[in-house]
């Protein structure tokens, strides 16, 4: 099995190599450092499973998978993370903690290879672990390059089909995700779904106007019109208390 | 240690007590002033019910919560009062029904004084069970509140000691000896060496007494080499100590949070090379310790960001009281004009010295 490692820590690389040279159907084809070599790696590789990191420089190992399109299988390696570990309760098909116990490496892969015979491919919700903590920043790929995006800086964000636009002031940025991920995880005192389409950062509103007969519409600050729907005025009359 | 009281007890003395009264009363009317029983009965009965009415009132009434600086002593006086309202309460209701007769109407002038020394007496041993018992449950809740303060307390000790022993350094060293074992065991060896030392005098410090500060640095020294194995393809620390005077105090955990925190957003925060520079100087009677890590101007941390400063500013007020020994600068250096700028985080601590007596 075509396998990619990605951990920041030279020496946590080695020690499971070490211990993968006991399971001779994995093949280590690349190492990486942090998350932007990974995506690239993964990209270029396409290896079948990952090994990853959560802290690493820049990006999280979480954040990187959330940019991948058709993640490969993910067994997390990870020293101590509370948040971490509550995500693993929820959602993930193996985790290792550090330090990696060749036992648990054995359980982790055969529940690989168990997967690889059943299931092809795993969908997205199932491989990345549902995060109960809030999002504090958005990542997202823009032509090949991570940009991170700050909360402050998205003005609202829209649903296109598969996709969800995040527009800030004057761009937008796609990401493979849905409203309801997004819903759930920014700060919901911030973040307002006004419209089935919509999900507003009530920083940048600028005033709800009424433009027909029980219709509301808000204007962001650059000028943007969005429609309100019922429930979403609702929402936003007890978020801003007007 | 819970005080038990048990209420219901209290409540069927009370009653029991007042039975008995009416009974002495009863007797006493009837054979020394041969008043009829039923008349004696109602007067004995419906006089130590309405005690009772008065019993409960004193309980149960918030009005009747006595101030504090109202001692003992002065409880007669409300419990008089409430004695001439009995008297008086019980003397025109039974004399509504019974005025037809004569030798019942006489015994209430003779009776008159004797009614009001029982009544107070009762009322005032009332007044005093009842502060009694307040103060007995003002007790148990403060015995409440005292073992609350002893788990928060407990609380804020076992957090302590997670936070010295700081899990996700713990876990990521070990896996790393893990990993050197078979190839370089010799590295292995020194690691497990400088991690249990490090980890000994870690635990061994104490918020509120100063250490040595050569011992300080010969921690951070520990530390450093261990994040150095971790992460020394990173790392490139750059150290410039100059303390003379060996007896030099400082308190712990300012130092080392600070050390940790310039790691961990030089290392999380980029990507490539973290440039650590790490000076420390005395300068008028104050110590001056001062650390710099790169940080990524555009980057956007996650959380925790800026809460390590914080504490170690709450820490420095509780100490010192100031406010102004920790400085933090942002700095862009640019040596030519082909060279990417460098975005600097400086920390600056302030510590004023102390000195060993020996």
């Amino acid at each position: 099995m075509r396998t990619i490692i990605i951990d920041d820590e030279p020496l946590a690389r080695s020690l499971l190599i070490e211990l993968l040279e006991d399971h001779k159907d994995i093949e280590v084809i690349a190492q990486c450092n942090d998350g932007f070599e990974g995506l690239k790696a993964i990209q270029e590789l396409q290896p079948e499973l990952i090994f990853l990191d959560i802290q690493m420089p820049k990006i999280t190992g979480f954040e990187m998978l959330e940019l991948l399109d058709n993640p490969p299988k993910v067994i997390f390696t990870t020293a101590y993370d509370e948040f971490a570990l509550k995500a693993f309760e929820v959602n993930a098909l193996d985790y290792l903690l550090k330090p990696v116990h060749a036992d648990r490496l054995s359980g982790a892969l055969s529940k690989v290879r168990n997967y690889a015979q059943g299931t092809s491919q795993l969908s997205k919700d199932q491989i990345i672990p549902q995060l109960p903590e809030q999002m504090q920043r958005i990542v997202v790929k823009v032509n090949g390059e991570v940009k991170i995006l700050p909360l402050q800086e998205v003005f609202y964000l829209e649903a296109a089909d598969d996709y969800v636009k995040i527009h800030t002031a004057d761009k937008y940025y796609l990401k493979h995700q849905t409203m309801s991920h997004f819903e759930q995880h920014l700060p919901e005192h911030q973040f307002v779904r006004i419209h089935r389409s919509y999900l507003v950062n009530i920083q940048h509103i600028h005033k709800v106007d009424l433009y027909e007969k029980e219709q509301y519409c808000v204007i962001l600050r650059n000028d943007v019109r969005l429609q309100v729907s019922r429930t979403g005025y609702t929402k936003l009359k007890a978020e801003l208390g007007f | 240690m819970p005080i038990n009281v048990n209420k219901l007890n209290i409540k069927l003395s009370t009653l029991i007590l007042l039975f008995t009264l009416a009974g002495g009363q009863f007797l006493w009317l009837h054979f020394t002033f041969h008043i009829e029983p039923l008349i004696a009965g109602v007067d004995s009965l419906g006089a130590y019910f309405l005690m009772y009415g008065l019993v409960l009132f004193i309980r149960y009434s918030p009005v009747f919560y006595i101030p504090k600086y109202i001692k003992y002593g002065i409880i007669e006086i409300p419990s008089f009062i409430l004695t001439m309202l009995w008297v008086y309460f019980s003397k025109h209701a039974l004399l509504e029904f019974f005025d037809h007769n004569q030798l019942y109407v006489d015994s209430w002038d003779k009776t008159i004084i004797g009614r009001i020394i029982i009544g107070w007496l009762l009322l005032s041993m009332a007044i005093i069970c009842h502060l009694i018992l307040a103060e007995l449950k003002k007790a148990e809740e403060a015995v409440k509140l005292q073992e609350q303060a002893e788990n928060l307390r407990k609380e804020a000790e076992l957090f302590k000691l997670r936070q010295q022993l700081q899990p996700h350094f713990l876990f990521n060293s070990l896996n790393s000896i893990n990993a050197l074992i078979n190839k370089q065991p010799k590295d292995a060896r020194t690691m497990v060496q400088q991690l249990s030392d490090y980890l000994r005098n870690t635990l061994k410090k104490e918020d509120d007494r100063s250490v040595l500060l050569k011992e300080e640095l010969y921690d951070l020294q520990l530390y450093l080499s261990i994040e150095k194995v971790r992460f020394g393809h990173r790392l490139k620390i750059t150290e410039d100590m100059q303390v003379h005077n060996e007896a030099t105090k400082v308190p712990p955990f300012l130092i080392q949070p600070l050390v940790e925190n310039a790691i961990k957003y030089g290392l999380y925060g980029t990507t490539g090379e973290v440039a650590i520079t790490i000076s420390v100087k005395t300068f008028q009677g104050n110590l001056i310790f001062k650390i710099s890590n790169p940080y990524d101007k555009d980057g956007v941390t996650v959380k925790g960001t800026g809460f390590g400063l914080e504490s170690i500013k709450r820490r420095l007020y509780l100490l010192f009281a100031r406010n102004d020994l920790l400085k933090i600068e942002k700095l862009t250096l640019k040596q030519d004009e082909h060279t990417a700028a460098v975005h600097l985080f400086v920390a600056t601590l302030i510590i004023p010295i102390e000195y060993t007596k020996d």
